[in-house]
């Protein structure tokens, strides 16, 4: 069930990724959904499926993308790994902590996807620091709204759930 | 969930990913010898998964467009006849100038015994999805069922795209001109100096290995040279648009792309036959 929820988000982002892009050909310097649901599968702190969650996801935005495959997949296990490793630790989830959170697994991202490919490839160039903000701030904002929304949805279903098991008694 | 069964698990945790990193490390170090060369089969199989969502979406958005289009542009279109109707009397005007000069140029050839390499076929193939701004770059082209070849060069009417890294079914991975990992040997078209166009990131291009006392100025056209075993000679690289002294035996030369690759809907997969691998070996430097 687990899985196929992960492959039915993945899914999305790759078609909501390719139309963005068709839009808007910045839209993947700007904002990258598959981390989205990198960090949201790992929020539960399950490391084996948040690792093999990652890796799964990077090897997906590997094929999107150029340069060496695999630079992705590596970087995400690792993201995998961390966001489940934070998760755990992060006992109450606040609006701040969980931008941060998003926010700063989008930064690490970037840096191991530089430091991989500074050590494998002969002048690799980096990605525009700009964009690289951007997109930090994206995965951010992008992130806790949707937490946000997922919540007061959650929240919402509850709440409609207790109302019509009473009203049925 | 014990303290004890969960510092166990964290630990196992730890293990696995350190096990599951070095694996991909050394997938990841098997391909650097071969970067530009062979992909490999994992790339080529999730491509093949990833591919058709991109064409679905490029698809459903191309029926869109042209519905849109075909309602709200016939005015803009009925002008774009009337500028083509002009512009197809002008090249026929061209054209009866230039009668016989084609069987005068046939004849010189076969008197100097010159046989010009095939120039290949083109084949139009559907861009599905193309990321032209980001660090890793790419390409994606819907290429249908007949086999197309690895290095196979890719241009559209403006110039030169890239060439065929990976092909998996129906879809074509693509290197665009302007990643950094690409290379073309490029002549500057006024003079005939060759050098090697790179991407430079940011979409530009550099030419290197063009000496100092070569004459390059700004607006020259740089074209393909036909020397890398993989794009003939003649196709429109882009246009010189920084001359500068780079170090102390070459020009620092910035070349603005012929094609603007954030415009691109279709290109021309061009269907040559490369230089064979085994005189390639033989010719290791002949390659940039």
């Amino acid at each position: 069930m687990r899985g196929l929820k992960l492959g039915a988000a993945v899914l999305a982002a790759v078609l909501i990724h390719a139309a963005g892009a068709q839009a808007w050909g910045d839209f993947p310097r700007a904002f990258d959904l598959l981390l989205l649901c990198l960090i949201f599968n790992a929020l539960d702190g399950d490391y084996l499926a948040a690792m093999l969650g990652g890796l799964a996801i990077g090897l997906v935005s590997d094929a999107l993308s150029g340069g060496l495959y695999g630079l992705h997949g590596f970087a995400d296990t690792m993201m995998g790994y961390g966001t489940a490793f934070a998760a755990r630790r992060l006992v109450i989830r606040r609006t701040t902590s969980m931008f941060l959170l998003f926010s700063l697994v989008a930064a690490c991202q970037q840096a191991v996807l530089i430091g991989l490919a500074t050590l494998l490839v002969p002048d690799p160039g980096f990605p525009s620091l700009p964009w690289a903000l951007v997109k930090v701030a994206t995965t951010g904002l992008l992130g806790v709204s949707l937490d946000t929304g997922a919540k007061h949805l959650r929240l919402r279903w509850a709440t409609w759930q207790r109302g019509r098991a009473s009203r049925l008694r | 969930m014990s303290f004890t069964d969960s510092v166990r698990t964290e630990r196992r945790s730890r293990w696995l990913l350190i096990l599951l990193l070095v694996a991909q490390l050394i997938l990841l170090s098997a391909q650097v010898p071969a970067a530009g060369g062979e992909r490999t089969r994992l790339e080529a199989a999730m491509v093949a998964v990833v591919a058709p969502f991109a064409h679905l979406v490029s698809a459903s958005a191309g029926l869109l467009g042209s519905a849109s289009e075909g309602l709200a542009l016939r005015g803009r279109l009925i002008a774009e006849n009337r500028r083509l109707a002009a512009e197809v009397e002008s090249l026929r005007r061209e054209r009866a100038r230039n009668f016989g000069l084609e069987t005068d140029l046939g004849h010189l050839t076969e008197a100097m015994s010159y046989e010009r390499p095939p120039r290949g076929a083109l084949r139009v193939a559907d861009i599905v999805y193309v990321d032209h701004a980001s660090w890793l770059q790419t390409l994606l082209l819907y290429v249908g069922s007949a086999p197309i070849e690895r290095d196979q060069p890719v241009v559209s009417g403006d110039g030169l795209v890239g060439r065929v890294v990976l092909v998996t079914g129906p879809y074509a991975k693509v290197q665009l001109v302007t990643d950094r990992a690409a290379s073309v040997g490029a002549m500057v078209e006024r003079t005939r100096r060759q050098g090697v166009v790179r991407g430079a990131g940011g979409g530009a291009l550099e030419m290197d290995f063009v000496p100092l006392q070569a004459d390059v100025r700004e607006g020259d056209q740089v074209v393909t040279a036909g020397i890398d075993g993989i794009y003939a000679r003649g196709v429109p690289v882009g246009t010189v648009i920084e001359v500068s002294p780079g170090n102390e035996l070459f020009h620092r030369i910035r070349v603005r792309p012929a094609v603007d690759l954030g415009r691109l809907d279709q290109v021309w997969v061009i269907e040559r036959e490369a230089v064979p691998e085994e005189v390639k070996e033989a010719l290791p430097d002949a390659r940039p």
